[in-house]
């Protein structure tokens, strides 16, 4: 199997099985822009990621290698959305830091499995909760003034459409 | 690994939430419940409400293109999965406000009829008894509830009659009350100048009034007859006061049962409607209301690519996403029917009937349905697979049967019970029988015979069939039995019905039956299907004078409920929520206790998301 080197952001070289590199669409496109060239093994810089997380992404797109391809966005087909793998919840379980910086590695490689599932967890973090909860949650500042936040309140109602 | 754990410890420290690209926050937000948990994102900080409304929007827009591309998800939620659970009904009002769907009373049997008030809340998908304080109103259906501020007006509505009183009318009412969600509290309001008592009418805000239009009215002019209506009538809600809204002439034929969708500050639009005292008019036509001046304005739209409408636009109700109008009725099972199924009231309307005239056309609907599924199967069943021969021979027969009869000769036949015309068919029958015996080629006489009179219990089977199809609206749900003296009318459409359905071509086998039996073997149930009116024609400043019904996706979709009729059918964020309902099925006249016979299920239409 031919490999790629894939060079982190801190200058750490990985070797990766060259079809577990393609789920990033990122790295598939640069690499049929470039043209393979099977012989030399090339050295592609992602200065977006370094290598903790690098080697995170690597293991998951190791573990999903076998993954049959999503579909075709949106087709017409029940998609699961309870559907974090035990597998992935695991492996998910890391600090906000950790995650974010997995959803941006995902955003850059555009690994949309990836995406999806670091995503959803966020998501999940956020469910059911208040807003002021939200705000602890991920250590966010109100930014609105007492008048704006009596604003968003009235807003809520849903927005008819045209 | 000590090396990755620093550098993880490290990443913690820097890198949070606010390090996401706004699309990406917005991919994380889209994953929730667009309701409370939503409007809770909205509330976090600017950059985050800003995200719920990019969210917020492109759910709207999604459902609108899902729809018009017939791009949806049926989702549903059985009864079972949660408790406590709204009991099964049909006919009730349903309204949603403030990420809740109410729900209003309803009926059962042509007996039962609920005064209970539910909530569904959107967000938790959980149902709400709500135990309100305050003066109820009385059990009844076909109301109207249309929400004004944090008020649900409930309005207008009737109560069955009992079994046991069987000549007993219905009871209707003209009472209006306010339901405050904030405080959980019914209110009876006294207003001025009150319509007669009214049900299956439509009601729509617009600003601080409440517009209602046609329905069943029972009004002491009319010596407490039940008439149809299509009068306008104005609630000031300020106010309490009604007035008589006076509009414009042509306008539409009286009806209940119909569609009035909001279109804009100034217009709502009138879809559909029935009429069913006494004669059977059924209604595909489509009217604006112009909502200005001392006199409103009414305006016929044309309706094109009627062959694609909702065959049952005239009795579901109809809901608006955007520049479109969706309607449920039942699927063709992939096989498209040539003709609408519905007569539009267009053709009457051309007839240029003065208002109030007598109506001179009878809407023979049943003849102009395509012979149901279930009973194209009876049909199949009652040959066997030896005897193609004699089919063929036995269309021959029938056909020839058929001229003689159709038409007029059933209308010199008024004074005949149903039971005669029966006879009088069956007698014609075994004549015919002998008379196709040649064509049986190679067949023996008693073969044919007991072929015939297989056949003929078919073709009852299939009359009685077509027969409570046709009247089955008004016998359970539209119930309003005519008094005594009001039988003849009835006894007329029976007798001409019978006459027809006794006479009706068989018919012609399909040209793609290799094709269609597997279906029919395989599905023995009708489903809803989506049918989608494009109204974009008449928003957003075009004012041209027709909506089109868009080409439906051939076939079943999965997961889409049986048919029902009589349900309820609301936008919510992103979705449609339909309630309840009766199975549109022959057993429904037993008038016994069945329960499966009513739903209580909720089915979703959906865009294809994902939503945690």
């Amino acid at each position: 199997m031919p490999n790629i080197k894939l060079q982190s952001s801190d200058n750490e070289v990985f070797a990766v099985d060259i079809e577990i590199a393609k789920c990033s669409v990122t790295i598939k496109t640069m690499l049929e822009d470039l043209g393979v060239d099977d012989e030399e093994e090339e050295v592609v810089p992602l200065p977006n990621v370094n290598s903790a997380i690098l080697k995170k992404v690597i293991q998951w797109a190791t573990y999903h290698k076998d993954d049959p391809p999503l579909p075709e966005d949106d087709e017409n087909k029940e998609k699961r959305t309870d559907d974090i793998s035990s597998w992935d919840a695991d492996f998910l379980k890391v600090d906000q830091g950790t995650l974010f910086e997995l959803i941006l590695a995902a955003n850059y490689l555009d690994i949309k499995g990836l995406l999806d599932v670091t995503c959803k967890t966020v998501a999940n973090m956020i469910k059911g909760k208040t807003p002021d909860e939200i705000r602890k949650t991920f250590n966010i500042k109100n930014d609105f003034t007492a008048a704006e936040e009596d604003q968003v309140r009235k807003e809520n109602e849903w927005c008819e459409e045209k | 690994m000590e090396v990755i754990h620093q550098s993880l410890r490290q990443q913690t420290l820097q890198t949070t939430v606010e390090d996401l690209p706004d699309e990406v926050l917005e991919f994380i937000i889209g994953f929730l419940p667009p309701y409370k948990d939503l409007e809770s994102c909205m509330s976090v900080c600017k950059r985050w409400y800003n995200c719920g409304q990019n969210v917020m929007r492109k759910t709207s827009l999604k459902l609108i293109k899902a729809v018009g591309e017939f791009n949806i998800l049926w989702k549903n939620i059985a009864p079972t999965d949660m408790t406590p659970t709204i009991t099964k009904r049909f006919s009730h009002a349903a309204c949603v406000l403030e990420n809740s769907m109410y729900i209003f009373g309803g009926c059962t049997t042509n007996a039962t009829s609920f005064n209970d008030l539910w909530r569904f809340d959107l967000s938790d998908r959980q149902w709400i008894r709500p135990l309100a304080t305050g003066t109820y109103p009385v059990p009844k259906a076909y109301t109207s509830m249309v929400h004004y501020q944090d008020y649900l007006i409930v309005f207008g509505g009737w109560t069955y009659p009992s079994l046991s009183q069987y000549y007993q009318t219905v009871t209707m009412f003209n009472e209006i009350h306010f339901y405050c969600v904030n405080t959980n509290k019914w209110m009876l309001i006294n207003t001025h100048n009150s319509p007669p008592p009214m049900a299956g009418h439509s009601a729509c805000i617009k600003g601080d009034e409440m517009v209602v239009f046609g329905g069943l009215v029972m009004s002491a002019a009319q010596n407490y007859q039940i008439q149809c209506s299509n009068d306008v009538w104005v609630l000031d809600i300020p106010n309490v006061s009604w007035r008589k809204q006076v509009t414009t002439k042509p306008r539409p034929s009286p009806r209940y049962a119909q569609s009035l969708l909001h279109l804009d500050s100034e217009r709502l639009l009138l879809l559909g409607g029935v009429q069913t005292l006494q004669n059977r008019f059924v209604y595909s036509d489509c009217w604006i209301l112009t909502m200005k001046g001392p006199t409103w304005t009414w305006k016929e739209l044309a309706v094109k690519n009627k062959e694609w409408a909702s065959a049952n636009i005239w009795c579901n109700p109809a809901c608006r996403v955007g520049d479109k109008v969706v309607s449920l009725s039942r699927s063709r099972n992939g096989w498209n029917c040539a003709k609408p199924l519905v007569t539009s009231a267009v053709r009457l309307s051309a007839l240029n009937r003065h208002e109030g005239a007598p109506v001179s056309v009878r809407v023979q609907q049943s003849l102009q349905r395509p012979l149901d599924r279930d009973q194209n199967i009876n049909g199949k069943r009652g040959v066997l697979p030896r005897q193609h021969p004699i089919n063929s021979a036995r269309r021959v027969q029938v056909n020839s049967n058929n001229e003689p009869v159709a038409g007029p000769s059933c209308e010199r036949k008024e004074t005949q019970n149903v039971i005669t015309s029966k006879e009088n068919t069956e007698n014609s029958n075994p004549s015919a029988g002998p008379s196709s015996e040649p064509h049986q080629s190679g067949k023996g006489l008693d073969l044919g015979k007991l072929d015939t009179g297989l056949r003929r219990q078919y073709k009852k089977i299939k009359i009685v069939r077509q027969l409570q199809e046709g009247n089955k609206y008004r016998m359970a749900a539209f119930a309003c039995d005519p008094p005594p003296d009001a039988s003849p009318p009835d006894d007329l459409i029976l007798q001409r019905q019978i006459g027809h359905l006794e006479n009706r071509r068989e018919p012609e086998p399909p040209d793609n039956q290799q094709q269609r039996q597997p279906d029919v073997k395989k599905i023995k149930r009708n489903t809803l299907a989506m049918h989608v009116l494009d109204i974009s024609s008449i928003l957003d400043g075009n004012s041209l004078n027709y909506v089109s019904w868009l080409c439906p996706r051939l076939g079943e979709m999965n997961g889409a409920p049986e048919e029902l009729v009589m349900y309820s059918l609301v936008k919510g964020n992103g979705e449609l929520i339909m309630f309840g309902g009766v199975h549109n099925d022959i057993s429904i006249l037993n008038y016994s206790e069945q329960p499966s016979m009513y739903s209580n299920s909720l089915h979703f239409i959906t865009p294809p998301r994902d939503i945690i």
